[in-house]
């Protein structure tokens, strides 16, 4: 894995935010699980989640509709996560079609697990840092209305609520 | 960032780790690295750990808490990653 260390990703100050949370355990897991269930049937879309993107790798701390090695491995690469994006920018990160997007299209996620739509909204902790996001991910192209995208940004931050219980 | 396949599912080793906590950890490291190895027998120059003790080490470090536990959630997805995908021939 090369490390950049002027990626956002790899913010040593971002990484000491997220140490600061208890990320693990099973109540947060229910917890944050159900908040996916319902980002899900909201936008119709058969995967949410509530991903936490660490130095190497992104952790999905909750999730709903994920399955097969996504789900065993709960996460994936750093380089695979379209979810890093939503940390580089500081904001929502959307891509209506992963098969033709410029930054997307070769991801193994696409292009072997199926991923074509993602919306997230970033993790926003009360300092600032990004801790990850909360994603919808679909199998079809999807457009995503501004709406839609304050919807998400809701869940960023009903979820960011919820986490604050759970400093440690 | 790349979406390059190789690179995101080699399978990870004990300097791969090692590299992690030495710049997260900074001057602390080679205390924490020294309880670490103590605790997981390992005499801290290693180049390679078998599936085992690696186990062992990022286990380790989750108890530890805190960055460590940051450190270590990441390599062990990387690590099972690798693991999954190659079990499906990717």
């Amino acid at each position: 894995m090369n490390q950049n260390v002027n990626d956002p990703v790899q913010d040593l100050d971002r990484l000491l935010e997220i140490a600061a949370y208890d990320l693990y355990s099973d109540d947060v897991r229910s917890l944050l699980d159900d908040i996916a269930r319902r980002g899900a049937e909201l936008f119709g879309l058969p995967l949410a989640a509530v991903t936490i993107v660490l130095e190497g790798a992104q952790y999905f701390a909750g999730s709903h509709g994920l399955g097969g090695w996504l789900r065993e491995a709960e996460g994936t690469p750093i380089e695979w996560s379209f979810c890093a994006n939503t940390v580089r920018r500081r904001d929502s990160y959307i891509v209506t079609d992963a098969t033709t997007d410029e930054l997307q299209h070769a991801n193994p996620v696409v292009t072997e697990d199926g991923v074509r739509c993602y919306a997230g909204a970033p993790l926003v902790a009360p300092n600032g840092q990004i801790l990850g996001a909360f994603c919808v991910i679909g199998t079809e192209q999807r457009e995503f209305s501004e709406s839609e995208r304050e919807t998400l940004r809701d869940l960023a931050a009903e979820v960011m609520s919820e986490l604050e219980r759970f400093r440690i | 960032m790349t979406t390059r396949s190789a690179a995101a599912t080699a399978e990870p080793d004990i300097l791969d780790v090692k590299h992690s906590l030495e710049r997260v950890l900074g001057e602390e490291f080679d205390a924490i690295w020294a309880d670490i190895c103590t605790s997981c027998a390992l005499g801290g120059d290693e180049q390679h750990l078998d599936d085992g003790p690696l186990d062992k080490l990022l286990d380790t470090l989750i108890s530890k808490g805190a960055i460590c536990r940051v450190v270590a959630m990441s390599w062990k997805i990387r690590r099972t990653a690798a693991h999954k995908l190659a079990a499906l021939g990717r």
